[in-house]
């Protein structure tokens, strides 16, 4: 016998799917909006097809926010990666200490953005940050208003300092889930201790660094506070990344249409990324479950 | 008493995280003309008079919407 099938429960959906059209929908079609149109002003559009991509696709400017927001990802991830294990392998294990570098090292991830970025724009001052002066005292010659050398160390220092604890805690809860025994195998086979990182603590680690380079990709790719508040993009435009361009082309010069293409083709980009990582990690724990 | 490894790269790291945080606090609690004309790694006149400001001066209670 067939069952009946009821098909009354779709409603029970509706309200979600409302919110979702006015909150997420309908502002993305906006966007799609100024992207295929060209306005001059009075609420007038006038149908200008692919003309913004292919402007954005072949503009200079956009190739060159590109080339600098992948380098900065490609830096923070060198750094923050390795440095973020190797903190993970000296935290203390157990005790007062376990707690109190704990709460210590949560510290950056809770202050907000904006106060990240005014900490490091006063901290790397010459004149009155600590950084900068002592610096200046030993005599080098720091000045990341005007060098972008050092606009960019400042910036990756104070991403480094923002973000490495996240994937520190990440590697330290991995670490902790690992079982005394696997310890105690090893000793029995002499492994040395980069043995038992590379066959031990690595491999248990690997689910969630995946998960923290993930997060540090994406955000890292989608920077726009930090910089913006320490360096504004510049000296001239050498740290304006991706999003700094875009927050500059819609809002500063208005040119809408060129920005909302921009911006489509920037969240396909982001998309695409996550895609890829996500069908990384399912088959990954595929892999472990087989 | 034996120092071990793991506890230097921490205390170097947790400096690393902390001192940022400390300039700002250091700032925090200096008077406007110390911060501009002496460079001191502690305030030299210890004031809250920022703080005062900051929850007191109308054009900063708006931003934060707590009048």
């Amino acid at each position: 016998m067939d069952k009946t099938q009821n098909n009354k429960a779709w409603f029970l959906v509706l309200p979600v799917l409302l919110l979702v059209a006015f909150s997420a929908v309908l502002p993305l079609m906006t966007v799609v909006n100024y992207a295929f149109n060209d306005t001059f002003g009075n609420n007038e559009f006038f149908w200008a097809g692919l003309e913004w991509f292919e402007d954005m696709v072949t503009s200079d400017r956009l190739h060159d926010a590109l080339g600098r927001q992948i380098l900065f990802s490609a830096i923070i991830l060198a750094i923050q990666v390795p440095l973020g294990i190797f903190i993970a392998l000296n935290m203390p294990k157990k005790g007062f200490w376990a707690s109190l570098v704990l709460i210590l090292m949560a510290l950056p991830l809770l202050i907000p953005f904006n106060v990240v970025g005014t900490i490091w724009q006063i901290f790397g001052r010459v004149d009155i940050g600590l950084l900068g002066h002592s610096l200046a005292a030993m005599g080098i010659d720091y000045n990341y208003t005007n060098d972008p050398l050092d606009a960019w160390i400042t910036v990756v220092v104070m991403d480094v300092w923002h973000w490495t604890s996240l994937v520190a805690l990440l590697c330290y809860a991995g670490l902790q889930s690992i079982p005394q025994a696997y310890y105690q195998a090893a000793k029995i086979d002499q492994a040395t201790r980069w043995s038992v990182f590379r066959y031990i603590e690595l491999p248990k680690m690997k689910g969630v660094l995946l998960i923290a380079v993930l997060l540090r990709f994406m955000d890292s790719f989608m920077i726009y506070t930090e910089p913006f508040v320490v360096t504004g993009g510049g000296p001239g435009n050498s740290t304006t990344f991706l999003s700094i361009d875009l927050a500059k082309m819609a809002t500063g010069q208005f040119d809408l249409g060129p920005a909302a293409a921009f911006s489509l083709m920037y969240f396909c980009v982001i998309l695409l990324i996550s895609w890829v990582f996500y069908t990384v990690m399912t088959n990954l724990d595929r892999e472990e479950n087989r | 008493m034996r120092i071990r490894p793991s506890a230097i790269v921490m205390t170097i790291y947790l400096l690393f995280l902390l001192i940022p945080i400390y300039w700002l606090i250091n700032m925090s609690l200096k008077t406007n003309t110390e911060i501009t004309s002496t460079f001191s790694l502690y305030p030299q006149s210890l004031t809250l008079q920022n703080y005062v400001t900051i929850l007191t001066d109308p054009s900063c209670t708006w931003a934060m919407s707590i009048r």
